[in-house]
């Protein structure tokens, strides 16, 4: 009888962790989520008669405490709003959407909100934000204020030519190079129209045979290889949101980079950090937008040691243009002053903070071009601005999800040797086709 | 005490103790049971998240993961860490258990202990970083120092052949110490005195660790069996910092694969249908090893 039990106890604890084994493996990611800060500008939670708005920002402590004194400001003029603030960190913007769907699945559903381009069609296609021509239309600083943002960044934040958020803050890709490099090897600096032909024979002269020194450092991530089709004339989805992932431009762009990768003018673009690579002197070419720009010049990178130069083109003068926008919820808790909250996080003070944060580059022409905000390293920093107005959006369509991880993981076999260019991005695109249905 | 008193005792005692199970109780019931449950009926349905609205599709979930080679290419994946990782961190942590059990003097025991056992103590985020570093193909540490030997190149996190190694690497480093410190534990209950008959007896140091250490310790050695191997079928932080599963899918794990397709695809009704043959596994392989057991394991 003992046995017996003691053999019925055994099992059901051995069923316990069978079970507690499984419920961890379904909640895998949980962790990745668990890093979000929230922040309440009013911890006073009123005494019930003020109302609650809630913003979902992105971003770092800087971003968080930007919209904070965004919402400090508000709050003088409405003291009796509570707006609460959460700010997560996005690597990935289906992170994003899931963490706003939690808040809207458990009664919180977030008012205003700061959504990255490549989460727009997705928030659109599931009716999760309002368009805001009407009340753009009514106001006058906001009509004044959509008339400075660059033609491009407005077309990325509308669906059906109807627009769905206001641009805080935008990235894009340029080619910066290292001038000592170039003067060493009696090289002319590269001029914005240059062909890849001569980015090719530039790179491959300046690259070192004992491994010290790459012509170009290749970056394998979504957004960073962009500018390679763009200036092809080649995209990832056709003017009708399906996908071209193996349409002829694409794959002759990624021919060219696994050439690149093959003939060792690039290190291996899936580990190398090729940021840190370019400020040690160790690439002489390295495309990024602003947000490196901090970074290279507490590395000791001063206006003699590099400057910046329009993607080579192929077919087409272009880039990549990202980027975020505030953009109001389906159903604000309250639509009047969900609009005045709007407002703030775009006013002119909370539009100068975010450019001074260093990341982005503003969305309208006038801050992007102030030398007082943008600073005057490299030289010609005003191209990042010229980059935006020639660029294509990142490619986000309402699958953009699945889009990226399969494209990804396509680039990964075709840099790892495991697929030709042509066979990896045929699979990739008979995988997004099966994954949208 | 007469007998009817007794037996009204005994009932109050054991309402008191299902009392105090019942805390628990309720914790596996809603974080447990009823999740297992929920995630059992996802996996029939097609399961659409922006709306909340599900449709019952039997099981066409399944049958998509069973003709998709990437569940296929994980499950390999999977099987292959679950293998390597256990007995990575169960054989390491055994040898760095009885190196620093008492060969050297107390002090310097201590201090190795701290060493081995640190990584585990660490966020594997922060270190990720420095990991990567390491393993870069043309500028790692690694490389350079393979270099001085005369090696080529090793594409550690660029070669679909090698990045399921990095991998390796990175999760011994990271949770060997705990196997350590848990198998210290019962090697310092090994009575000293037997160990001391067998050297007299001639048994030379491979056997007095064969045929003493290890079937004393070895209840400490299956509980840590147990917990490596299911720690290595739910494998995900690893890859995730070092990898993210690539290249390609070289080396992502079936966890890696559910995360990906329930919160990037936001597809819960596969997801629901891998995580259900994931339990599967574990509850095969789980089974496996208590039956498997009873020949090594030697209670006392």
């Amino acid at each position: 009888m003992k046995s017996r039990m003691k053999k019925l106890f055994a099992l059901a604890l051995a069923g316990t962790m069978v079970f507690s084994m499984a419920a961890c493996s379904s909640g895998g990611s949980s962790d990745s989520s668990s890093s979000d800060s929230s922040s309440s500008s009013d911890s006073s939670s009123s005494g019930g008669e003020g109302t609650t708005l809630r913003v979902l920002n992105w971003g770092s402590t800087v971003e968080e405490s930007i919209a904070n004194d965004a919402i400090a400001r508000f709050n003088e003029e409405y003291p009796d709003v509570t707006v609460e603030q959460t700010c997560v960190p996005v690597t990935e913007w289906s992170d994003f959407i899931q963490k706003w769907i939690t808040m809207t699945t458990s009664g919180e559903a977030p008012d205003v909100i700061n959504l990255g381009l490549e989460a727009a069609q997705m928030a659109v296609e599931n009716d999760l934000i309002q368009p805001l021509d009407d009340i753009v239309s009514g106001d006058e600083y906001l009509t004044q204020l959509k008339g400075e943002f660059a033609e491009s960044l407005l077309t990325g934040f509308s669906v059906d030519g109807k627009l769905y958020g206001l641009p805080s803050g935008t990235q894009t890709m340029v080619m910066y190079f290292n001038k000592h490099m170039f003067d060493d090897a009696g090289i002319a600096y590269p001029e914005d129209g240059w062909t890849w032909d001569e980015f090719y024979d530039i790179a491959k002269q300046l690259t070192k045979d004992d491994g010290s020194v790459y012509g170009y450092g290749l970056a394998s991530a979504f957004f960073q290889l962009t500018p390679w089709w763009t200036s092809n004339g080649a995209y990832l989805t056709d003017d009708d949101g399906n996908p071209t992932v193996n349409s002829e431009g694409m794959v002759e762009s990624v021919e060219f980079l696994k050439k690149l990768v093959d003939e060792k003018i690039t290190p291996d673009p899936i580990s190398s950090d090729v940021y840190t690579m370019f400020s040690s002197s160790q690439l002489a070419m390295v495309g990024a937008g602003r947000w490196q720009l901090d970074a290279w010049q507490d590395a000791g990178l001063t206006n003699d040691d590099f400057d910046c130069v329009q993607w080579p083109v192929n077919k087409e003068e272009s880039s990549v243009y990202g980027g975020s926008a505030w953009c109001l919820g389906k159903n604000p808790t309250n639509q009047d002053l969900a609009v005045d909250l709007l407002k703030e996080m775009v006013s002119e003070e909370t539009m100068k903070a975010t450019a001074a944060g260093g990341q982005q580059i503003p969305p309208t022409e006038s801050l992007a071009t102030d030398p007082e905000i943008m600073g005057t390293t490299p030289d010609n920093i005003s191209g990042l601005w010229t980059a935006i107005t020639i660029s294509k959006p990142v490619c986000a369509p309402t699958y953009f999800g699945d889009l990226q991880t399969t494209f990804t993981r396509a680039m990964e076999e075709v840099f790892s040797g495991a697929q030709d260019p042509q066979a990896a991005l045929d699979a990739a695109q008979s995988q997004v086709e099966s994954a949208i249905g | 005490m007469s007998g009817k008193k007794k037996k009204r005792k005994n009932g109050k005692e054991t309402r008191a103790a299902y009392l105090f199970a019942l805390p628990s109780f309720i914790g596996f019931l809603g974080f447990v049971l009823i999740p297992v449950i929920w995630v059992l009926v996802t996996s029939f349905q097609d399961y659409n998240l922006f709306t909340g609205e599900s449709t019952f599709t039997g099981l066409s979930n399944y049958k998509e993961i069973l003709s998709d080679g990437r569940s296929l290419t994980a499950l390999k994946n999977t099987i292959w860490y679950t293998i390597l990782c256990s007995i990575g961190n169960t054989g390491v942590g055994l040898i760095l258990a009885v190196l620093v059990d008492d060969i050297l003097p107390k002090k310097v025991n201590v201090f190795f202990r701290s060493i081995y056992f640190f990584p585990s103590l660490c966020a594997l985020t922060f270190v990720s970083i420095i990991w990567q570093a390491f393993f870069q193909t043309d500028s790692g540490l690694i490389n350079y120092y393979l270099g001085l030997f005369g090696i080529s190149e090793v594409g550690w996190l660029s070669s679909q052949s090698m990045s399921k190694i990095a991998v390796l690497i990175l999760d011994v480093w990271k949770n060997a110490g705990m196997s350590m410190l848990l198998i210290l534990a019962g090697l310092q209950n090994v009575d000293k005195g037997l160990l001391e008959a067998a050297q007299i007896d001639g048994a030379g140091p491979f056997q007095r660790f064969r045929k003493i250490i290890v079937p004393l310790a070895s209840p400490q050695i299956f509980f840590v069996l147990i917990m490596n191997v299911t720690g290595a079928l739910r494998i995900y932080e690893s890859i995730y910092v070092l990898t993210g599963g690539g290249p390609g899918d070289s080396s992502r794990s079936l966890v890696m694969l559910i995360a990906e397709k329930g919160f990037t695809s936001f597809d819960y009704g596969v997801a629901s249908a891998l995580s259900m043959l994931l339990l599967v596994l574990i509850a095969i392989v789980t089974f496996i090893q208590f039956v498997g057991s009873r020949w090594w394991v030697h209670y006392e």
